[in-house]
């Protein structure tokens, strides 16, 4: 059950603005509008009644995020789609299991993370292929990133690859999608002291992975 | 503040979780350590480079695909096929059509050899025996219909609304009753071509009934309604 006191809604800078903004997606309208809380608690309920369109809406907010999630545990394209799908069909067909509505992004990116981490599991053995920023290209915006921007990004790609699960989790959510502590022990079921602690361990496993590959 | 106390809370101070106490011990720290001063700026660079980490979108497809599960999940289950008259085997189709005709025909000529006979055209006999082969070929046909279409409105039954079913129950034995009236008649008096004709008019009736009580049966609510989830 999630915590009534929590809201979590990703604030604007962590969408598009910033250095972000260099990796501006082919699909930028709702990636970088905020959906207000009203009309988030809308889509919810219209969802929740069935209507599809409010679904999609729901859909087109947070695939790129959810997507990019996905694909930084799974690093297959197919395996991230398949990953997508089972959590928006998921969703959508427990929503009325959501007692709060306010705490629906925290339980979307819950059921993300258990499903990539579900995934992970269940293909233990199986060596994925690596996706490369060089293969996400064409669907990498118009606004180009250098050279230089892309290699070093490559270089990140790979070392968050190496991460153990439950640091990669903290990594992601905190530095890469924008999360808070708070919300993090939300959606992983932690403490906000764990989620600090291994944020810390996490970017300490990136700098030495870095270092190794003498980035730093 | 020691190098050890001090690593653990560079993590914190870079994304200002730090509280002022601790923020202001470590930043004393930092101007007299240059390998806490190196942690910190690695750590600064690690959070930028991942914040401008590509974003990347599903196909276009993806949510075609969710729909379609979504629709699959909370659909009602579809419900067993209605048996109706259209989606009959072609076999039972034919029997009724040809039963049909050949009531018509039988009519025809039925009518034909009274009148032939009057004018004196044709002989009794011929007439008479050429109007009951057309009539009993025509009951032929109609009897497997009737099977037929009696067999579906008892698989049927349970939709029934009570009162269509008495109703029902009430035209069948009339129409029965009326079959065996005829069936008695023709007994007596096997060439009697006025006992046929109306022995094939009952039958008539006996099918339109079957086939409209499978029309209201296949028409009217199901009993069990699903329950949709979203």
């Amino acid at each position: 059950m999630s915590p009534a006191a929590i809201v979590l809604t990703p604030s604007t800078p962590r969408f598009g603005s910033g250095s972000y903004a260099r990796f501006r997606l082919n699909y930028p309208i709702m990636w970088q509008k905020e959906l207000s809380d009203q009309k988030l608690k809308e889509l919810i309920q219209k969802s929740r009644d069935g209507d599809l369109q409010a679904m999609g809406t729901l859909y087109e907010h947070f695939k790129a995020s959810l997507f990019s999630l996905a694909l930084r545990y799974t690093y297959n394209y197919a395996a991230a789609e398949d990953v997508i799908q089972d959590v928006f069909v998921k969703v959508f067909t427990n929503l009325h299991t959501l007692d709060e509505d306010k705490a629906f992004v925290g339980w979307l990116y819950r059921i993300t993370v258990n499903t990539c981490l579900s995934y992970l599991r269940s293909h233990k053995k199986l060596k994925q292929k690596t996706i490369s920023l060089d293969d996400v290209q064409g669907m990498v915006a118009d606004t180009a990133p250098s050279a230089t921007q892309k290699a070093e990004s490559k270089i990140l790609e790979q070392t968050i690859r190496k991460l153990p699960p439950r640091l990669k989790s903290v990594f992601l959510l905190h530095d890469v999608q924008g999360f808070k502590h708070q919300e993090i022990a939300h959606i992983l079921g932690c403490s906000v002291g764990t989620s600090k602690s291994q944020l810390f361990k996490a970017r300490k496993k990136i700098k030495k992975l870095l270092e190794q590959k003498q980035w730093m | 503040m020691k190098c050890a106390k001090a690593k653990k809370f560079i993590s914190e101070y870079i994304d200002g979780d730090l509280d002022e106490a601790k923020t202001s011990s470590l930043e004393k720290h930092l101007d007299t350590c240059p390998d806490c001063q190196e942690l910190l700026k690695d750590f600064e660079q690690i959070k930028q480079e991942a914040k401008g980490l590509a974003k990347v979108e599903p196909s276009d497809q993806t949510w075609f695909q969710i729909q379609t599960r979504i629709k699959e999940k909370t659909q009602a289950p579809i419900p067993e096929p209605r048996v109706r008259f259209l989606f009959f085997p072609a076999r039972l189709r034919y029997a009724v059509s040809t039963a049909l005709l050949l009531f018509i025909a039988a009519g025809a000529v039925f009518i034909g050899t009274r009148v032939l006979n009057r004018e004196g055209r044709i002989s009794r006999v011929n007439g008479q025996e050429l109007a009951l082969a057309k009539i009993q070929e025509a009951e032929q046909h109609y009897k497997l219909a009737i099977k037929a279409l009696w067999e579906a409105v008892q698989a049927q039954q349970e939709n029934f609304d009570p009162k269509v079913a008495e109703t029902f129950r009430i035209n069948l034995e009339l129409i029965d009753a009326s079959l065996a009236d005829c069936e008695r008649a023709i007994k007596n008096d096997p060439y009697d071509l006025e006992s046929q004709y109306y022995l094939l008019a009952v039958y008539k009736k006996k099918a339109e009934l079957l086939d409209n009580m499978i029309d209201i049966s296949s028409t009217a609510p199901q009993k069990k309604e699903s329950k949709t989830i979203i």
